[in-house]
């Protein structure tokens, strides 16, 4: 099991978009993925989770991948959030 | 500009003196005349909370099946994403795509319904609501629309689980009027050619507006109790510029909008008598474009001199995808035939394609550029069986009616026009003499959409009985630019002058080969492009319903003998923008009842 801090850098926060982007990549693993914020934790296949999140620019969340493929997941979600999912910082 | 009317209350000055102006948030630019239709997006009650525990496998495979509709209804939607239709609406489609598949939701629904013995609607609301409420109370708008991505989500489970029975359908040429309006309910209404749009809550920057304006429905949001003010059946005017809504406007009212050349879009009262003329005499045949069957009762008071384009991808659909049954297209053309009368009906046949549309056949791999893919005459020649067969027999079935014409799509070479040809006899000689009638021709028209069949529009001319040139398609191909794209879709022009080189190179072929040649793109509606396409020698035109009138009085207001020198200006003019100069200084030169269609003055 790996955990990460992440943070939200994109100006508009995990809305929509960014949650479907998210959601799609941790589909593509096989490990099981979570999202967690304070006390309350999603599924990262979930996109109705994630966007119950409500996590906003600068909020910053525990990343938890679990399962054979754990590091390559974490790494392309990772990334993702660096990225501020592409979209304007 | 006008200067603002009243802003408060009655409007003294107004003979009918029921007319009120509210102001409202423009999010949505353009103006629109219509008749309101309030609409009730919540969806419907749930009318049973519980049920009995033998009932809870019943209830499940319910909610599967639900679900299962509401991700057809979503893809139809998907299909139904006109092309200029933005980034943003295709990821909010996708994101609730994307919550149909939510299997760690739809597993909570699920448990509610086994374990608690909730129904599959009231599970649906408890699950969705206790979700809501985590987010709610937010001020962040972009929190807002995630909350109301949700409600959207409610709605159409909600409404699968009745069978979509909910007020989806709405009146053609309507105005909705709305408390709230999730952004996919517009993109599903809008195949109802809806007007203009009113929303109670709602804020510019929402999803919403950005559909709207991307399917150029004027919207306007932030109108208080607009539902008590504004009954169904109340005739109102949108102004999406100005954000104003005029409730009951005077005959002043539409007709200084109507001045302004803003789109005049209620029926007149009787239909404008005989065929449209111009100022010095030439007459100048103008069509309807259809694609839903209700639109076919426009076709009478507007005036159309019958169908120019059917377009049967939209006409055939009904809420679970194409009907492709041979006997209900028969009695769909039969219809459209009844519609058109003596002046007869274009048909085009179905235009589906790339990986966007149903129904899929063997032949599709994942394509890249769907545009660019086996979609239109290619599609159909494919898969013939499918497809194409079935359409051509049910056309000669129904052609009795009336005069029928048929259309191919995105036709790029003669031969393509030759083989449906030749498939059409073979299909003719299978039928029945009884129902075939005796004449195995049909009368073909191309599509004239890739530059490659306008190049070779001599060649094309031979082969097919007529041309119709579709600006939208031709220009994007010709300017290589993807409509779709923000980032270039400003520079897409019917009105550029190389687009216009082709379409003058298709109307000489056409004269040549003895071979009609008319517009059906939205040029053919546009004031300053339609007598540049009259000067290069384009003698029909066939434009939506609303349009119809617009046309006709364009052409009442100009000589036709003056367009050929406007048309040689367009064609040396550098670029579409220089092009929309002189046509525009040509209008004025025509007079003040042409000057009086531009659309900024």
């Amino acid at each position: 099991m790996i955990e990460r801090e992440v943070t939200i850098r994109n100006r508009a926060g995990l809305h929509t978009r960014p949650a479907s982007r998210l959601v799609k990549t941790a589909a593509q693993f096989d490990a099981e993925i979570f999202l967690r914020r304070d006390k309350y934790e999603v599924n990262g296949k979930s996109v109705i989770g994630v966007m119950t999140l409500a996590a906003e620019q600068g909020a910053t969340l525990t990343l938890v991948a679990d399962g054979p493929d754990e590091a390559a997941a974490t790494e392309a979600i990772v990334a993702l959030f660096e990225d501020g999912f592409g979209e304007e910082l | 500009m006008d200067p603002p009317p009243s802003a408060t209350g009655m409007d003294p000055a107004s003979p009918e003196g029921r007319e009120r102006v509210l102001t409202a948030t423009a999010a949505a630019p353009g103006v629109a005349v219509g008749t309101a239709t309030q609409y009730d997006a919540s969806g419907p009650v749930v009318s049973h909370s519980s049920i009995a525990p033998d009932e809870v496998e019943a209830e499940v495979a319910l909610l599967d099946a639900a679900v299962a509709r509401a991700r057809q209804e979503l893809e139809t939607v998907g299909a139904l994403l006109p092309a200029a239709a933005t980034d943003e609406a295709q990821a909010l489609l996708d994101a609730q795509a994307l919550m149909l598949r939510d299997e760690e939701f739809l597993e909570t629904v699920r448990r509610r319904i086994r374990e608690m013995h909730a129904s599959a609607g009231a599970a649906v609301r408890a699950v969705l609501s206790a979700h809501r409420e985590r987010m709610g109370g937010s001020d962040d708008a972009y929190l807002g629309d995630r909350a109301d991505e949700l409600v959207a989500l409610e709605t159409r489970l909600l409404r699968a689980l009745r069978h979509g029975e909910a007020a989806l359908s709405i009146e053609a040429h309507a105005v909705l009027i709305a408390r709230a309006l999730p952004a996919t309910d517009l993109l599903r209404l809008s195949r109802h050619r809806l007007l203009g749009c009113v929303t109670e809550e709602g804020s510019a920057a929402s999803h919403l507006a950005v559909v709207a304006e991307a399917l150029q429905i004027p919207l306007l949001v932030g109108v208080p109790q607009v539902l008590q003010a504004v009954p169904s059946g109340t005739p109102v005017l949108v102004d999406g510029d100005a954000g104003r809504l005029i409730v009951h406007p005077t005959s002043h009212t539409r007709e200084r909008y109507r001045r302004r050349g803003s789109v005049l879009t209620t029926a007149p009262e009787t239909p404008p008598d005989g065929p449209p003329i111009t100022a010095d005499g030439h007459a100048v045949t103008v069509r309807a474009n259809i694609g839903l069957e209700k639109e076919l009762e426009l076709l009478a008071p507007y005036g159309a001199q019958g169908i120019g384009l059917l377009r049967t991808e939209l006409y055939l659909l009904g809420d679970t995808g194409l009907s492709l049954a041979e006997d209900e297209q028969v009695g769909a053309y039969r219809r459209a035939l009844d519609a058109a009368g003596e002046a007869g009906a274009t048909v085009r046949l179905l235009d589906v394609g790339g990986d966007e549309q149903p129904p899929r056949c063997s032949c599709g791999l994942r394509e890249n550029a769907p545009m660019l893919g086996a979609r239109g005459v290619r599609r159909l020649l494919d898969c013939p069986d499918e497809l194409l067969r079935p359409q051509l027999r049910a056309l000669f079935r129904a052609r009795s009616r009336g005069p029928l014409r048929v259309l191919l799509p995105m036709v790029t070479d003669p031969e393509e026009v030759r083989r449906v040809r030749a498939v059409a006899a073979e299909e003719h000689a299978r039928l029945p003499a009884a129902v075939r009638g005796p004449d195995s021709s049909l009368p073909l028209g191309a599509m004239v959409e890739v530059p490659a069949a306008a190049l070779r529009a001599d060649a094309l001319a031979e082969a097919a009985d007529f041309l119709s040139v579709g600006t939208n398609d031709l220009a994007q191909f010709v300017l290589a630019v993807d409509r779709t794209n923000e980032c270039v879709a400003a520079r897409h022009s019917a009105l550029h002058p190389a687009v216009l080189q082709l379409v003058q190179r298709v109307a000489a072929a056409g004269r040549a080969a003895d071979c009609p040649v008319e517009v059906c793109g939205e040029a053919a509606a546009d004031v300053e492009a339609v007598p540049v396409l009259l000067g290069l020698g384009v003698e029909a035109l066939s434009v939506a319903p609303p349009h119809l009138l617009r046309v006709r009085r364009l052409l009442q207001a100009i000589r036709h003998a003056d367009t050929p020198a406007l048309a040689q200006e367009a064609l040396a003019a550098p670029d579409a923008a220089a092009v929309r100069a002189h046509a525009r200084d040509w209008l004025r030169a025509q007079g003040g009842a042409a000057a009086a269609l531009l659309q900024n003055p």
